[in-house]
């Protein structure tokens, strides 16, 4: 029924069309199809302006849903970013310390008075009784109890908090007692430390649970009680109502301060019960 | 002159086929091939000698739309609308049923090649199922509604002539 006109203008076609199809591996075909774009281009655009347009005739209530939406990822994502450094300033503290730490979750807790904390790790993990518990701010507390998957801490809230403290410089060694929350009350000051507000105090080593260096607090207030004693008032440097992860470390004998550490003598005799020692020079 | 208007029925129909989300289309499965119901008619009733290169330039516009290899729709246009024109004298082509007939068999010729060409190896079966037996019946529901339209229109048309013939 066709002519031969059509079926010559038809195998025409379809020789350019499978020509252009065999080629489109090897020629780039990119202009072309930006060329053949261009005439339905602008109606697109119009929808698209169209569509933007109706999405942006939102109702108020429907307004005022998407944006508590948005403010909610907004706010998670801000969680993520602040527990993102979180773990980054963790993992960089943990490889500078000279100590090892322990990591672990504070699961738990007195929310009251934050005078006891649960973490996540026990005696499985490593944790002890009587291990320093600190975070890179500073001091946490101690240990008290462990379990076989969590432990409690005892803070520097608590009223039976009590550690050896000194300040930078290594010369004058006070110990600091529980005062009030995240307050510690530090005594046993002698008569010629001089010490300004914002001195930062440090932990001395003494004892068996708080390795040394470890920052405690800032002095905010120098204290003269009424018998003429004076006393610092120290602010704990971390905050244990926004803290979440800690670290438990076990002291150990060689970071006993070389001060207290006895020299002992290499005897040269003893003459019944007196013993003969060689003579320094 | 009237040939303006049908390249304009036409691009009004590439513009529906080519926009995303497509705008007849149910739940962006099941499309509706507009392109196929012109492809179909214009095989049908108008020259061969229009027909053959419009759907050869649409077919190219489509392909630039839906990165497909350039000049697969255009090659597929053009057999379809081949075989249409070479069957149309042997088919009533004013009845609607063969009509029908006519546009099911290209919708479905069209879904089925492109299913078996870019679906099959990709997509599950559901989403190849309603691209190649779904789509084709939307296509047909679809020029049925729009026949039923035009012949109330027409008829409406008729009545109103005869209305004004009367006085």
């Amino acid at each position: 029924m066709t002519n031969n006109r059509v079926t010559n203008f038809f195998i025409a076609l379809i020789f350019i069309s499978s020509l252009i199809l065999i080629f489109n591996e090897n020629l780039d075909y990119s202009s072309a199809r930006k060329f053949f774009r261009s005439p339905i281009r602008p109606f697109l655009n119009i929808v698209d302006f169209i569509a933007e347009v109706n999405g942006r005739k939102m109702s108020e209530e429907n307004l005022t849903l998407y944006l508590a939406e948005e403010m909610l990822q907004n706010q998670m994502l801000e969680s993520l970013l602040y527990e993102n450094h979180l773990l980054r300033s963790m993992l960089e503290f943990r490889e500078t310390a000279s100590y090892a730490a322990i990591p672990a979750e504070i699961i738990g807790g007195n929310q009251s008075d934050e005078s006891k904390l649960v973490i996540n790790k026990g005696t499985l993990s490593g944790v002890k009784e009587g291990m320093a518990v600190f975070f890179i701010k500073g001091i946490v507390g101690k240990t008290i109890e462990c379990f076989e998957d969590y432990s409690i801490v005892e803070t520097h809230s608590n009223i039976n908090f009590k550690l050896g403290v000194c300040d930078r410089e290594r010369k004058n060694f006070m110990i600091a007692y529980f005062y009030s929350k995240s307050v510690l009350k530090v005594e046993s000051i002698q008569y010629d430390v001089r010490l300004n507000e914002g001195d930062t105090l440090f932990t001395s080593g003494f004892g068996n649970i708080y390795p040394p260096w470890l920052p405690v607090g800032i002095i905010f207030e120098a204290v003269k009680s009424d018998d003429g004693e004076m006393f610092y008032l120290l602010s704990c440097l971390e905050n244990l109502s926004s803290l979440r992860f800690v670290f438990a470390s076990e002291k150990k004998i060689e970071e006993l301060p070389a001060l207290f550490s006895e020299n002992k003598k290499d005897s040269v005799g003893s003459v019944g019960w007196y013993r003969m020692y060689r003579r320094e020079r | 002159m009237i040939y303006f208007l049908w390249t304009f029925i036409l691009f009004i129909s590439l513009f529906l086929s080519v926009t995303f989300p497509p705008i007849f289309s149910l739940g962006q499965l099941v499309r509706i091939d507009v392109i196929i119901v012109l492809l179909s008619l214009y095989s049908l009733y108008l020259s061969p000698l229009y027909t053959l290169p419009a759907f050869f330039v649409a077919g190219l516009v489509i392909d630039s739309f839906f990165m497909t290899p350039l000049g697969y729709h255009s090659l597929l246009f053009l057999c379809i609308s081949y075989a249409i024109i070479i069957a149309k004298g042997y088919i009533f082509k004013e009845k609607y049923l063969f009509q029908i007939l006519v546009i099911s068999m290209a919708a479905f010729l069209y879904r089925i090649t492109d299913t078996f060409i870019f679906m099959a190896r990709f997509e599950p079966f559901q989403k190849s199922f309603c691209n190649a037996v779904l789509s084709p019946v939307a296509t047909v529901i679809f020029y049925s509604l729009i026949y039923v339209l035009v012949m109330i229109l027409s008829k409406a048309v008729k009545r109103y002539g005869q209305r004004k013939q009367t006085p």
